[in-house]
């Protein structure tokens, strides 16, 4: 089997992978279920993982959610038409094992960001010039602390919020993509993902003036 | 003749004009903001720089074992 390798950060032309992949998978269907199966968790498992992980804040409950997810898949391959990619059907898939976690936590997993959550701390919105922390195009690693930093405030995120932010700014799917993966309109998504962006912007405003 | 929008208006616009996810009337009043209001064109190198460092996470990994429990797992659940 081959086995796919990336960079240690994701390259965001993972859109490029999804229809001869997703057909050798529905082609197995009929003829191998189980080597479809296994395919598909090959295929999907880590960045289904990643997702589950970030939603969920731990690996233990990210293996329940995959675990959740790929059984529901199983029961459900049938009904997948292949309007879009499976790619996409699997994130909605775990994206209802998530929210169903968060209903058992009674988690108010529906919250979701306002314009004034988010909005421009006095100090970032007072100066013209650009922010400190803006990314050395020539840097290619973020340090451990600042990667410690940047998950930590996506953790906070209300999960409306942070599931947009993980399907677009690090697993790089579209926006229509994302849209049909939480099955909400294009203009929500648009919306979360700002709010989302300028929640971590606002976090990262705080630590590198020194007041986290 | 469109009028002047606020910041908080257009505010939920700006990383969609980031994306290049805004076209017609929408845009043009979301670049003559950005022209006028430096507070916003501030805060959209903010988000950039945000998004950019977004990009840079490294991807958690996934345990080494976990697939081939997972592939156990729906190998022995009967299907429907």
């Amino acid at each position: 089997m081959k086995m796919m390798k990336g960079p240690a950060t994701l390259d965001h032309d993972v859109r490029m992978e999804a229809p001869d992949q997703d057909k050798e998978i529905v082609d197995l269907l009929g003829v191998d279920r189980e080597r479809a199966m296994d395919l598909m968790i090959e295929r999907y498992g880590p960045m289904l993982f990643r997702y589950a992980k970030r939603m969920c804040g731990g690996t233990g409950e990210a293996e329940d959610v995959l675990q959740d997810t790929f059984l529901a898949a199983q029961e459900k391959l049938g009904q997948f038409r292949g309007e879009g990619k499976l790619r996409n059907w699997l994130f909605s898939i775990a994206g209802n094992a998530c929210r169903q976690r968060y209903r058992q936590r009674k988690t108010r997993g529906e919250v979701e960001l306002t314009l004034d959550d988010v909005a421009p701390t006095p100090e970032g919105a007072s100066t013209p010039e650009p922010p400190s922390w803006q990314l050395d195009p020539s840097e290619r690693m973020l340090s451990a602390e600042l990667t410690a930093r940047l998950e930590a405030a996506i953790a906070e995120i209300p999960p409306t919020n942070r599931s947009v932010l993980i399907l677009r700014d690090l697993e790089g799917l579209s926006t229509r993509e994302t849209a049909q993966a939480l099955r909400i309109t294009e203009e929500a998504a648009k919306v979360r993902l700002h709010r989302a962006r300028a929640f971590v912007r606002n976090r990262l405003i705080n630590y590198y003036q020194g007041k986290e | 003749m469109t009028r002047d929008r606020t910041c908080h208006e257009l505010a939920d616009q700006l990383s969609a004009c980031l994306d290049g996810e805004l076209e017609g009337a929408c845009l043009d009043d979301v670049l003559r903001h950005l022209e006028a209001c430096p507070i916003c064109a501030h805060c959209l190198q903010e988000i950039k720089a945000t998004r950019e460092l977004l990009k840079k996470i490294p991807a958690p990994d996934m345990p080494q074992d976990l697939k081939d429990r997972l592939k156990a797992c729906v190998k022995k659940t009967p299907r429907p």
